[in-house]
C-alpha cells in the first residue's frame, strides 16, 4: 500500500502542475534520419568520449518574469552513468538523469521528483541527444538538423501532440564532439537555455566524482 | 396403564417433544448465517476501548477489504498497463467490488490533484500562513507590518523557487500560485514521500498492479467465493483483449477462505475421532456394548440443547464454540455413565429410588459446574460468553436428559467388565506410587513462577504457509514490506482528530529517533489555522496590492499572476468557517484507491492515518488520541487483557465450585475433594512452566473446564469411598473418554484448540491417577 500511496501523491502533485497548451515554433534545419552517415560520424565521436565535464550557464525564461533566472554550474556526461547537472549558483544542488529516471540531490538529501510520463520522455530524449543516438529518438521525436563545418544543431520535435504541448522542443547544439548548447523551448516566453563552456581536459571521473554527482 | 408405564410414556413424550422443538428451532433459523468464522466476531461489538472499536471498524470497513493484484503476461513479465486498466474496470463493474483501479492510472489522481488545487486557499493557505507567521515572529517584527513583510517574503521566495529543479515542471501553475502553496505542500511532505517510496519505484520494469476494494467484509461468506468468482470473470474478460494475462492476488478473504475450509474440515474429523475415542473406551469397559448405545441419547440431547440455547441468545456464534463445545460430549456423558452404570442399591431397586440415592453427587457436580461455566457469561469476550452458555446449557440438558431417558428403559443398569488387578498392585506399591506422585506434584509447583504467557490472535487461525508466502511476495511488489508503523489518530469529529494529529506529530518529533512520517495533516489544516487564515484575509485587505508591488519590485510581471489575484479576492469575499469541513469532505470523496484509507470522516469516530518509520518504541500518550494500528499487536494486547479477565472469572468460578463442595461435604472432605481439581491444575501449569511452554487464554479456559470435569470425578469417587468401595467404574470410563476426546483436540492444527485439548486431557489423566491411587482412602478409613 505504501508504494501505491507514494505514486498516488506523486501523481497528484504532477497533476497540479500540469501544463496548459503551449506552442512550438517551426524548427530550423532539415529533417534527418537515424541512419544519416554524417550524423553517425558525429555520434561516433561523442560516444568515444565516455566522460565529459564542463561549466554551464542556464537561463530560465518564465512568462511572468521580465528577466531570466540565471543558474550556473558544472555538467558531467558519463556514457555509463548518464547526465549530471551540478548547480552551484544560486543554490547548490544536483540533478541526475540516468536510465532509472531523475534524482535530485541537495544538502537535504536525495529525492525523486513525482513520476511524470512526459518528463520521463524528456529525460530519455536528453540522454540520447547528448550521444546523438538518433535511433531511439526517432521513435518519439521528429528529427531536424543542420551542420556548418564542425558546428551542428539537432532539433527534436515530439511527434505526439500531448508531448509537444508539455515538453515543447528540444535543441542540442555542438561543435565537433562537444555539446555547447541545449534549449528546452515551450514558447518564446517559456524556455530554458543552457550554454555549455568548452569541456574540461578529458579525464575519467574519479570514484569521488561518481559518488557525488551520479547514483 | 401402570404407574411405571405412565412414567415411561411421559418421559418419552417429554424427550420427544424437546428433541422435536430443538430440531425445529435449528431448522427454522438460518443456521449457516448464524455461524461465524470471522475472527473479529471474537471481539465484543460494544467494546469499551475506542481503539478496538476503531480498529474493528477500520479492519472490517476499509483495510480488510483491500485486495492487491499483480498482472503478468504469458512470459511471466509485467503485463501491459492497458491490461491492468481493463482488469480494474472489469472488477469495478462486478457488484462484489466497491472499486478497483490500476495503480499507475493517472486520470483519477489527476482529478484529485485538480480538486486539491481548487481548494488550495481553504486547505493549503492556512498552513502556509502559520509557517510564515512563525518565520515573521522569529524576526521580532510587529503585527502592523506583517502584511508588508509577507508580500516581500512571498516575492523573494518565488524568486528563489525559480532557481530550483521543481520550478520547471510547476511553471504553468505559478501564475495561480505565486505563494507556492502547492510546492510548499511538496516540501512539507518531502520526508513523507521519501518514506513512502519503495526501492521498486525506481525500477525499470515495474510490476503491473491493481488495487481493489471489495463491497462486503472479506470474513463473511459473501466476501469470499463470490468475490473469487468475480475475479475469474474479470480475468476472462481481460484475456479476450490481452490473451495470456494471468494474475496473482492477495487479500484477507484468501486467508479467511483457507482458514474457514480448514476449520470446517477439522470440525468434521475431530468429531469423528472424538466419537471413535469414546466408543473405543466404552468397548473396553462395557460388557454389552450394544446397550452402551443408550448413553448416546442424553449426549445428543445435551448437544442439541446447547446449540438451541446458544443460537437463541446470540445472534452470531463463532464456529470455534462448536469446535471446542463439541467436546461437551465428553462431559455430558458423565451423568449417563454415573446413572446408568451404578448397580442397584438393592435387588429390584426402583429407578427413581436410584436417582434419589445418587442425587447428591449428581446435582452437586452438575450445578457447581454449571455455576462455574455460567460465570463465564460475565466475560467481555464473546467467545467465552458463548462457550459458557453452550457448556452450561448443555450440561443441564445432559443431566435432565439422562435422568428422564434412563427412566424409560426397562433395565437402567449397564454392567461393566470386571478387571482383575486393576487397582494397581498391592497397597504398599500403591502407597509408594502415591508418594512419588505427591513428590512430583510438589516438584512442579516452582514451575508456576516460570509460566510465560503468549497471547497471539494468529493462534485462532490455522497457519497457511503457502498463502502467507504469496501474500508477502505480492505485498513486497506493492511496497508494503518495509518496516513502518501505522498510527491512527482519532476524535469524535474530524476537527478534534485533526487537533489531536498536531499533538501526535509534536510528540513524534520530540520523541527523537529521527521518525519520519506521512499523513494528510500536511494537506488538512486545523480549525484554528483555518480561522486564523480567515482573520488574516479580513484584517489585511491590502495584502494583494502589497504583493503586486513586491512582485513587480522583484522583477516579475505582476499582471501575469492575475489568476491568483482573482482567486484570492473570491476567497477573501466568500470564505467562511464552514468551508473547511466542506472542503475536507469534498477532498475525502475525491480520495481514490489507497489514499482513501488515510482519512475516515464519520461517526462515532473520525481518524487520520499516519505512516511512520523509525517510530519510537513507546506508546503515544493518551493526550495524542493516537494508537498504533499494528492490528496484530493491538489485538494480541487485547487478547492478553481478555486472558487476564478469563483468569479472574475462572478463579471466581472455581471459588463458587469450591464453596459448593465445602458446603455440601463439609470442610475436611470438601477440601480433599477440591484438592484434586485444584492440584491437577496447579501441577499442570507448573509443568508447563518448567517446560517453557507458553500459555494463552485457551490454556486458562482448558484448565477451568478440566477443573469442572475432575471435580465431577472427585465427587463421584468420594461417594464410593464413603461406602468403602473403589472409585466407580463410571469415573474411570468417563475420565478415559474425556481424556480420549480432549486428546483428539490436542491433535488439532488450530493452536488454541490444541491448547485446550492438551490442558483438559492432561488434567483429567492426572486426576484419574490421584483417584486410582487412593486419594480418598483417608475418607473411607474415617467412616
Amino acid at each position: 500500500m505504501k508504494r501505491m500511496l507514494f505514486l498516488a501523491i506523486a501523481a497528484i502533485l504532477a497533476a497540479m502542475a500540469r501544463a496548459e497548451e503551449t506552442d512550438a515554433a517551426i524548427p530550423p534545419g532539415s529533417p534527418i534520419s537515424p541512419g544519416d552517415p554524417a550524423w553517425s560520424e558525429l555520434s561516433a565521436g561523442l560516444l568515444q568520449r565516455t566522460a565529459v565535464a564542463a561549466d554551464f550557464t542556464e537561463s530560465r525564461f518564465f512568462s511572468f518574469k521580465k528577466t531570466p533566472t540565471i543558474l550556473q554550474g558544472e555538467v558531467r556526461v558519463s556514457a555509463e552513468h548518464g547526465l549530471s547537472l551540478h548547480y552551484v549558483q544560486p543554490e547548490d544542488h544536483t540533478v541526475i538523469i540516468d536510465e532509472r529516471g531523475v534524482l535530485l540531490r541537495s544538502a537535504k538529501g536525495d529525492s525523486i521528483p513525482p513520476a511524470e510520463p512526459d518528463a520521463g520522455a524528456g529525460n530519455d530524449a536528453l540522454l540520447h541527444a547528448l550521444r546523438l543516438d538518433l535511433g531511439p529518438l526517432a521513435k518519439t521525436f521528429g528529427l531536424f538538423g543542420s551542420r556548418t563545418g564542425a558546428v551542428w544543431t539537432l532539433v527534436l520535435v515530439p511527434r505526439a501532440a500531448d508531448l509537444r504541448r508539455t515538453l515543447g522542443r528540444i535543441t542540442v547544439g555542438g561543435e565537433g564532439a562537444a555539446v555547447r548548447r541545449i534549449e528546452l523551448r515551450r514558447s518564446a516566453t517559456q524556455r530554458v537555455e543552457i550554454s555549455v563552456q568548452p569541456p574540461h581536459p578529458a579525464a575519467p571521473f574519479t570514484a569521488e566524482e561518481l559518488r557525488r554527482y551520479f547514483r | 396403564m401402570t404407574t411405571r408405564k405412565r412414567r415411561k410414556w411421559l418421559g418419552a413424550s417429554v424427550l420427544g417433544a424437546a428433541a422435536l422443538l430443538g430440531a425445529g428451532w435449528l431448522a427454522w433459523i438460518d443456521l449457516p448465517r448464524r455461524i461465524s468464522t470471522d475472527v473479529l466476531d471474537l471481539l465484543p461489538t460494544g467494546e469499551r476501548s475506542p481503539e478496538l472499536g476503531m480498529m474493528r471498524s477500520l479492519a472490517s470497513e476499509s483495510e480488510a477489504r483491500v485486495m492487491l493484484f499483480v498482472l503478468t503476461d504469458g512470459a511471466g513479465q509485467p503485463a501491459p498497463q492497458g491490461a491492468a486498466g481493463r482488469f480494474a474496470a472489469e472488477l469495478a463493474r462486478q457488484p462484489d467490488f466497491a472499486g478497483a483501479r490500476a495503480l499507475d492510472e493517472a486520470a483519477p489522481f489527476d482529478a484529485l490533484g485538480r480538486r486539491l488545487f481548487e481548494l488550495r486557499f481553504t486547505l493549503l493557505f492556512p498552513s502556509w500562513l502559520r509557517e510564515r507567521a512563525a518565520a515573521y515572529a522569529a524576526t521580532g517584527g510587529d503585527q502592523d507590518h506583517f502584511a508588508d513583510w509577507l508580500a516581500g517574503d512571498a516575492a523573494a521566495r518565488l524568486n528563489r523557487f525559480l532557481g530550483t529543479p521543481e520550478a520547471l515542471p510547476y511553471q504553468d501553475a505559478l501564475p495561480a500560485d505565486p505563494l507556492l502553496l502547492a510546492p510548499g505542500l511538496i516540501e512539507r511532505t518531502q520526508k513523507g514521500l521519501a518514506l513512502l517510496q519503495s526501492p521498486v519505484s525506481s525500477a525499470i520494469a515495474a510490476p503491473t498492479r491493481v488495487w481493489a476494494q471489495i463491497a462486503v467484509s472479506p470474513l463473511r461468506d459473501e466476501g469470499q467465493q463470490p468475490v473469487f468468482a468475480a475475479i475469474e470473470k474479470a480475468l476472462a474478460s481481460t484475456r479476450r483483449v490481452y490473451p495470456g494475462v494471468s494474475i496473482a492476488y492477495t487479500g484477507v478473504n484468501r486467508f479467511a477462505a483457507v482458514s474457514r475450509a480448514r476449520i470446517r474440515g477439522e470440525l468434521g474429523w475431530l468429531n469423528i475421532l472424538s466419537i471413535a475415542a469414546v466408543l473405543a473406551v466404552a468397548l473396553i469397559f462395557i460388557r454389552r456394548t450394544r446397550r452402551a448405545l443408550h448413553l448416546a441419547p442424553p449426549v445428543l440431547l445435551a448437544v442439541l440443547g446447547a446449540w438451541v440455547c446458544t443460537t437463541a441468545v446470540f445472534e452470531r456464534v463463532h464456529i470455534l464454540v462448536f469446535v471446542v463445545g463439541s467436546l461437551l460430549t465428553g462431559v455430558a456423558v458423565d451423568y449417563g455413565f454415573y446413572l446408568y452404570m451404578q448397580a442397584p442399591g438393592s435387588p429390584g431397586e426402583d429407578y427413581w429410588d436410584k436417582v434419589r440415592r445418587l442425587k447428591k453427587p449428581l446435582l452437586s457436580s452438575c450445578f457447581t459446574t454449571v455455576a462455574g461455566f455460567a460465570l463465564l457469561l460475565l466475560s467481555e469476550l464473546p467467545l467465552i460468553r458463548q462457550l459458557g452458555l453452550f457448556v452450561a446449557a448443555g450440561l443441564l440438558c445432559a443431566l435432565a436428559g439422562a435422568i428422564v431417558y434412563f427412566s424409560i428403559l426397562d433395565d437402567a443398569f449397564l454392567e461393566a467388565r470386571a478387571f482383575s488387578g486393576f487397582r494397581g498392585g498391592a497397597p504398599a506399591t500403591r502407597r509408594k506410587v502415591r508418594v512419588v506422585l505427591i513428590t512430583l506434584w510438589f516438584a512442579t509447583l516452582p514451575g508456576l513462577l516460570l509460566v510465560r504467557w503468549k497471547d497471539d490472535i494468529r493462534d485462532m487461525e490455522i497457519p497457511s504457509p503457502s498463502v502467507e508466502r504469496e501474500d508477502a511476495r505480492i505485498r513486497a511488489l506493492f511496497g508494503g514490506a518495509s518496516v513502518q508503523t501505522v498510527y491512527l489518530t482519532h476524535g469524535r469529529s474530524l476537527s478534534e482528530a485533526r487537533d489531536a494529529l498536531d499533538r501526535f506529530e509534536t510528540w513524534l518529533l520530540a520523541a527523537g529517533g529521527g521518525a519520519r512520517f506521512a499523513n494528510l495533516g500536511a494537506i488538512i489544516p486545523t480549525e484554528a489555522e483555518h480561522a486564523e487564515a480567515l482573520r488574516f484575509v479580513r484584517q489585511h485587505p491590502e495584502f494583494p496590492a502589497r504583493l503586486r508591488l513586491a512582485l513587480a519590485a522583484s522583477g516579475f510581471d505582476a499582471d501575469g499572476f492575475e489568476p491568483f489575484f482573482t482567486a484570492y479576492s473570491s476567497f477573501a469575499a466568500h470564505a467562511s468557517g464552514a468551508d473547511l469541513d466542506a472542503a475536507v469532505r469534498s477532498l475525502r470523496s475525491s480520495l481514490a484507491g489507497p489514499l482513501s484509507l488515510l482519512l475516515h470522516a464519520g461517526q462515532p469516530q473520525s481518524w487520520f492515518v499516519t505512516l511512520a518509520s523509525h517510530a519510537p518504541a513507546e506508546t503515544p500518550p493518551a493526550a495524542t488520541q493516537t494508537v498504533s494500528a499494528d492490528e496484530l499487536q493491538s489485538l494480541n494486547r487485547i487478547f492478553g487483557r481478555y486472558r487476564q479477565s478469563a483468569l479472574q472469572i475462572s478463579l471466581a468460578g472455581l471459588a463458587i465450585v469450591g464453596a459448593g463442595v465445602l458446603i455440601t461435604y463439609g470442610f475436611r472432605d470438601g477440601a480433599r475433594i477440591f484438592s484434586i481439581p485444584c492440584g491437577a491444575a496447579l501441577g499442570l501449569f507448573g509443568l508447563f512452566g518448567w517446560l517453557g511452554h507458553p500459555l494463552n487464554l485457551f490454556h486458562v479456559l482448558g484448565a477451568f473446564l478440566g477443573v469442572c470435569l475432575t471435580h465431577n470425578y472427585s465427587i463421584f469417587s468420594v461417594s464410593s469411598a464413603y461406602r468403602r468401595e473403589p472409585p466407580p467404574v463410571s469415573v474411570r470410563l468417563s475420565a478415559l473418554c474425556a481424556a480420549g476426546s480432549f486428546g483428539v483436540l490436542a491433535l488439532s492444527a488450530i493452536p488454541v484448540v490444541h491448547a485446550l485439548g492438551e490442558t483438559v486431557a492432561m488434567m483429567v489423566l492426572t486426576a484419574l491417577l490421584a483417584i486410582e491411587f487412593e486419594h480418598f482412602a483417608a475418607i473411607a478409613d474415617k467412616k
